[in-house]
């Protein structure tokens, strides 16, 4: 009967509503009188664009009883769909009050928020999902994406931490390698008053070691395809392996020029260190 | 005359990039030859719109990726120029260009070297496997004020190059779920070993 259940719900995504029907029809059959089918049957409602008759149902099912969740929270896909954005959030909110340990339900409401560009809100959304499950590196990828699109020196400061981190956490995570070579790109050539020339220069480094491990795992997946290529496409491909190195190695090198200049001696220590784990900060 | 001209290969990129995502807004950007230093500059003649490159299916709002994506852009196609963005919203029925959308259309068409840059919607209600009409919404910023607002071109300022061919391309494609081998940017990100440009996917379609 999960089986029915998998192949309902799929049958709405593709849009087959026969089969979602005849799907319906036997777990009602099996299961009369569940409030599980009730939600189904009003799932079944929204997938016909009728989303009175389906917000009906699930409000009815809230009141009835109070603790179920999941008919909130299909309440908040209701008004995501029609495109009430400030309504779906105040409803979420309110759900993440009485169930504030729903990770799933707290990763919707920082995009929600993010649609509304509301970026210090979504940040907060991830900093609850980060504090529930401090080793998991997309959220703190997410986090610091939040913070480094917000612009300012302190959330640009954060951004490179926790890009660093996602990137010790994982350190095959690409969106973090790339967002801690901007972003230590972007500290080391800050000219707010707060930054020292010892923090830029650390930055740098970051920026450098960030490229060169980019630069690596192009080149290593330009080599695996050329293994697998034609001769033709190989080439085209390491040339865009080695370009997008270049690039990477540039950026690094251009992002701070007084501190590559006045430090020499560093370039050349970052690379003898090949190291897996970034440099402490 | 029509102020751009959009080649099959964009359209359909753009259609099925939207395709690959049914569930989630997706964008990218507009790339067109950058104009020789020694050509005039002719504003009349129509800008060609001969390639996009997809950019991501999830968190379009987020910066660090798109400046990623940005650079790559310009480090690969040095003959090329972004000259416009593409979007098909998450709903349905949202038919609107605002949001962030907007304002990265806006960046681009700052540094757009070009005398024009376009904005194109995809319109989600117009898809269909037939492909009777393309299914396109195109936009523009108003040059004068301070608004910069988005108005909307009428579908005579934009041509499709050999549009009947385009369409039955189009369908084809869409019969044979081409948009499984469409790689954006996102997707590279999960894997670097993926082709952003999706060379191999022109091929198909320029055949």
């Amino acid at each position: 009967w999960a089986l029915y259940e998998q192949v309902f719900i799929s049958a709405l995504d593709c849009g087959r509503l026969e089969a979602a029907d005849a799907c319906l029809v036997q777990l009602s059959r099996q299961f009369p009188n569940s409030q599980r089918i009730r939600r189904y049957e009003a799932m079944r409602l929204e997938a016909e664009d009728n989303l009175d008759a389906a917000t009906e149902i699930y409000k009815k099912m809230y009141e009835t009883d109070k603790l179920d969740s999941l008919s909130r929270k299909r309440l908040v896909a209701v008004l995501k769909a029609r495109g009430r954005s400030v309504e779906a959030i105040k409803e979420l909110t309110s759900y993440l009050k009485d169930f504030c340990t729903d990770f799933e339900a707290w990763l919707e409401l920082s995009e929600l928020y993010l649609n509304e560009c509301d970026y210090k809100k979504a940040a907060f959304c991830m900093e609850e999902l980060i504090l529930s499950n401090p080793h998991h590196h997309l959220y703190h990828q997410r986090y610091a994406e939040i913070k480094y699109t917000e612009g300012t020196t302190e959330s640009m400061e954060l951004a490179k931490s926790y890009f660093a981190q996602a990137v010790r956490l994982n350190p095959n995570n690409m969106r973090a390698l790339f967002g801690l070579l901007l972003a230590a790109g972007n500290c080391a050539s800050s000219t707010n008053k707060s930054s020292t020339s010892a923090s830029r220069r650390e930055s740098a480094r970051l920026a450098q070691w960030a490229a060169a491990q980019v630069a690596e795992r192009y080149r290593a997946a330009g080599s695996k395809a050329a293994k697998f290529t034609t001769s033709n496409s190989s080439n085209s491909s390491d040339a865009a392996s080695s370009d997008v190195a270049t690039l990477a190695l540039q950026l690094s090198l251009c992002c701070s020029p007084t501190a590559a200049a006045g430090d020499a001696s560093s370039p050349s220590q970052g690379q003898q260190q090949p190291a897996s784990n970034p440099p402490m900060l | 005359m029509s102020q751009f001209l959009v080649e099959p290969l964009a359209v359909a990129k753009i259609v099925l990039h939207a395709c690959k995502y049914p569930h989630t807004a997706v964008n990218g950007v507009l790339l067109a030859e950058k104009p020789s230093p020694d050509s005039s500059n002719s504003s009349s003649k129509p800008i060609v719109i001969c390639n996009t490159v997809p950019l991501f299916h999830s968190n379009l709002n987020l910066a660090p990726m798109l400046e990623a994506a940005l650079m790559q852009i310009e480090a690969t196609y040095k003959n090329y120029a972004i000259v416009g963005y593409y979007q098909a919203n998450e709903l349905l029925n949202d038919a609107s260009p605002e949001g962030v959308g907007a304002h990265i259309y806006q960046k681009i068409a700052e540094n757009c070297p070009l005398p024009r840059s376009l904005y194109i919607l995809v319109d989600n209600k117009a898809i269909d496997r037939k492909c009777s009409t393309i299914p396109l919404i195109y936009y523009q910023r108003k040059e004068a004020g301070q608004s910069q607002k988005l108005e909307r071109l009428p579908n005579s300022a934009v041509a499709i190059d050999d549009e009947e061919d385009c369409l039955e391309t189009l369908a084809n494609l869409l019969v044979r779920q081409a948009y499984r081998s469409l790689v954006d940017f996102d997707n590279h990100l999960d894997d670097i070993g993926l082709d952003w440009t999706n060379s191999r996917l022109a091929e198909q379609i320029r055949n």
